[in-house]
């Protein structure tokens, strides 16, 4: 015996196909709509996992590229400190040279050994310049003044301060006062003093002699200014690899979380074709019966 | 010996009150074409027993003599093996259901992939942290990392709530099946009694039948159980193999056979409870085995692991008054519902306690931030013993994987159950649907037959008539 279908199994046959075709059609829409691929860790429990990994991976960068951005400001506003530092010691040699000269009188002399503590006092100042509320060459003591006078001895702590750029790399940042102006008692504070001494003594000699070692601590000061700049340097090209790394982590994602919009509407026209499909054939089937021709 | 003048007049009688029967049953089917549960019925016709000469010797008639149509029995067109193979896959499905159901929830608790999982909050809390590694004097930036701590922690706590949730449903959900239950096998007792009446007055309760099976039907959506039919049509219903209970015994009273939530942890424990919404519920909400309190268990581990690492790493700093670091996580919360700031060392409050720095020599290293700086370089991405040598983000991820395809798991399983279940109401309804246009046929054949019958009374009508008024009148 052929198998019976009544209306009954035909109307039921119907409204499960009808129902799966639109669950299948409000998933579809829902991805067009919103272009999300999982919603749900039952989604795709594998994709899930790689999306947590790379959200995770995005985050870091996030803060990496935040830490480089920070950096390279904290390098050139130690830069610029340094190159007040560099111009003052410059103009200090030329003083120096100047009072050198035996054409000078003691009263001369003086009067450039008051310019001289001036100029001092700039590289002081510079040397306690600050970022924000940090103290730039106090190294981690970075609340109180590294050069606080009255005396020239640095007072910052010789911890250096690193930012992490990268995965288990990081990028030290600062550089202490006593790297920049040498350790006392033969710092750059105390070789002006001296010469600032010689000059009050109207030691033309001395004051000569000292020329040496005011070049030498202009130099170091101009070392540090090197190194900073290739610090920064290599920080700019580490912020282009973040960028670059943000963006394969941005796209990998995509791949992994987001539906191909071009895809998703075509099964979308698929499924909206099918349910029409099932419609029309249904309503038309479900609406004769034997009594149409009785 | 000849028989009787109105034989035929019987014969037309019986074929008209026979169709009458089989045209009252063909509306009975119709005006219960979209009952659920209903099975077609059949009046069974029969021809009677046939008249026979009663002469022992003399062939004056030829042999038996019909004598109409008589309707047996109205017949209920049911299959007793595939209503036991439907109510299996009605337990499957009801069980697949429940637990896709629950699961989807447990994923809405998760909230991931998206900007407010904990994932999400584990992300911040590193970054915040990194934030105040390179800006340790910077007050706004330990702020930042101590409310990031916070919503971690609240994060915690909500996840295990709403975890606990999904299964305190579960859990609650159990005692309405034993409810459920009980109020279905009282009906089905009760309509026990009914049948085994009716049957010892020799009725085919066709209609009490209905109502029982379909009763088993929503029975077998709740529990696993075997029936078995006696001679009088009761049916004993148990539930259970290794500690069996039984549901419906008609040879007690009932009401008598009620079941406890016990009974069905008792026998979800030794594997007696296989199927039905029972089952999914049990084996979600279970305290020891359960698939939820499991999740929770996942999280509790790394909430135990991670509150020690990142408190013993953050005491061996010092904070921004140069103390020697505290806890960040009370050490007393070690579970994802206990999870909490140690109130003894507020960095909420007093964002300062940060122990970002590794020393504190001279007048102070306020800008110091290597010791956080080794927590994301070295105590992060390192693997913990307690975690499976996993980290604790990788532990996270992985669970979360783990709930997901256990999720994804169920959902395959409800499309095979819906497909079965369906497959087997089809099945059934080949058997016992009523098609209208069979209905509609059989009525036009049944019409035919009773009228057909009454011009066969007509015509014997006439006969009598001839007989009757028209002879011995001659000369009249």
């Amino acid at each position: 015996m052929a198998i019976r279908i009544t209306q009954n199994a035909m109307a039921n046959g119907f409204n499960t196909d009808v129902q799966s075709i639109y669950s299948k059609l409000a998933k579809s829409q829902q991805q067009v709509a919103d272009g999300r691929r999982i919603t749900k860790p039952s989604d795709d429990p594998f994709g899930t996992g790689q999306v947590l990994g790379f959200d995770a991976q995005l985050a870091d960068t996030k803060r990496y590229q935040a830490n480089t951005s920070e950096s390279i400001s904290m390098l050139d506003a130690q830069d610029a400190a340094l190159d007040s530092v560099t111009s003052a010691m410059q103009q200090i040699y030329s003083k120096a040279v100047q009072g050198g000269s035996d054409s000078n009188n003691a009263t001369d002399r003086n009067a450039i050994a008051t310019e001289i503590l001036q100029l001092k006092e700039v590289v002081r100042q510079a040397m306690n310049s600050k970022h924000g509320d940090t103290y730039l060459f106090g190294g981690t003591a970075s609340s109180t003044p590294p050069f606080p006078g009255p005396g020239n001895a640095y007072a910052g702590s010789a911890n250096t301060i690193s930012r992490r750029v990268g995965d288990n790399q990081s990028v030290q940042v600062n550089v202490a006062g006593d790297t920049v102006l040498g350790p006392t008692p033969t710092s750059t504070l105390d070789v002006i003093d001296q010469l600032v001494t010689d000059l009050q003594a109207n030691n033309g000699t001395n004051v000569r002699a000292s020329l040496g070692s005011i070049q030498a601590q202009t130099n170091m000061a101009l070392n540090v200014r090197t190194q900073l700049g290739a610090t920064s340097a290599r920080l700019q090209v580490t912020s282009t690899r973040l960028d670059l790394t943000e963006e394969r982590l941005i796209s990998a994602r995509t791949d992994v979380a987001d539906v191909d919009s071009a895809e998703a509407f075509m099964k979308f026209s698929q499924q909206q074709t099918m349910y029409q499909a099932a419609l029309a054939s249904g309503t038309q089937m479900l609406k004769t019966s034997i009594l149409d021709f009785l | 010996m000849y028989q009787s003048t109105f034989m035929g007049l019987n014969t037309a009688l019986r074929g008209v009150l026979a169709q009458q029967v089989a045209l009252d049953t063909t509306g009975h089917n119709i005006s219960n074409l979209s009952t659920e549960g209903y099975t077609r019925q059949r009046a069974e016709m029969t021809a009677s027993a046939p008249w026979s000469n009663p002469s022992a010797f003399t062939q004056t008639t030829p042999g038996q003599i019909g004598t109409g149509v008589e309707v047996l029995r109205i017949e209920r067109l049911r299959d007793q093996f595939i209503d036991q193979n439907a109510r299996g896959q009605f337990g499957r499905q009801a069980d697949a259901q429940a637990t896709v159901e629950q699961l989807h929830q447990v994923e809405a608790a998760l909230q991931e992939p998206g900007d407010t999982g904990l994932s999400k909050l584990f992300a911040n809390f590193w970054s915040s942290m990194d934030a105040v590694a390179s800006n340790a004097d910077n007050d706004s930036a330990r702020q930042a990392f101590a409310n990031a701590t916070s919503a971690l922690a609240q994060g915690f706590r909500q996840v295990s709530t709403d975890l606990g949730n999904v299964a305190m449903q579960s859990d609650l959900r159990l005692n309405q099946t034993v409810t459920d239950v009980n109020g279905i096998t009282q009906r089905i007792a009760a309509l026990n009694t009914e049948i085994h009446r009716a049957i010892d007055h020799s009725q085919q309760p066709n209609d009490l039948l209905d109502e029982r099976d379909k009763l088993m039907d929503d029975l077998s959506k709740l529990v696993n159980y075997t029936s078995t039919e006696n001679a009088f049509g009761e049916v004993t219903i148990t539930f259970g193999s290794a500690a069996p209970i039984a549901l419906v015994d008609p040879t007690v009273a009932p009401g008598s056979t009620a079941i406890t939530r016990a009974d069905l942890d008792t026998a979800f424990g030794n594997g007696d409870l296989t199927s039905g919404r029972a089952h999914a519920d049990e084996q979600l909400w279970d305290p020891t085995t359960g698939t939820i309190p499991g999740y929770i268990g996942k999280l509790d581990a790394l909430v135990a692991d991670f509150v020690s690492g990142v408190n013993t790493a953050h005491a061996a700093g010092f904070d921004l008054n140069g103390n020697p670091g505290g806890n960040i996580f009370n050490p007393a919360g070690t579970t994802a519902a206990t999870i909490s700031l140690d109130p003894a060392n507020n960095i909420v409050t007093n964002p300062r306690l940060v122990a970002a720095a590794s020393s504190w020599t001279g007048t102070g290293e306020p800008g110091n931030g290597t010791n956080l700086k080794t927590v994301l370089d070295t105590v992060r991405p390192g693997g913990n013993a307690a975690l499976g040598g996993q980290t604790w983000d990788s532990f996270y991820k992985s669970t979360v994987t783990t709930i997901g395809a256990d999720a994804q798991t169920a959902e395959s399983t409800l499309t095979n159950a819906d497909v079965l279940s369906d497959m087997a109401k089809s099945r059934r309804d080949q058997v016992s649907g009523v098609s209208m246009d069979e209905e509609m046929s059989n009525m036009l054949r049944f019409q035919h037959a009773y009228n057909a019958s009454a011009r066969v009374l007509t015509t014997m009508d006439e006969l009598l008539d001839t007989l009757i008024n028209r002879m011995g009148r001659v000369g009249l």
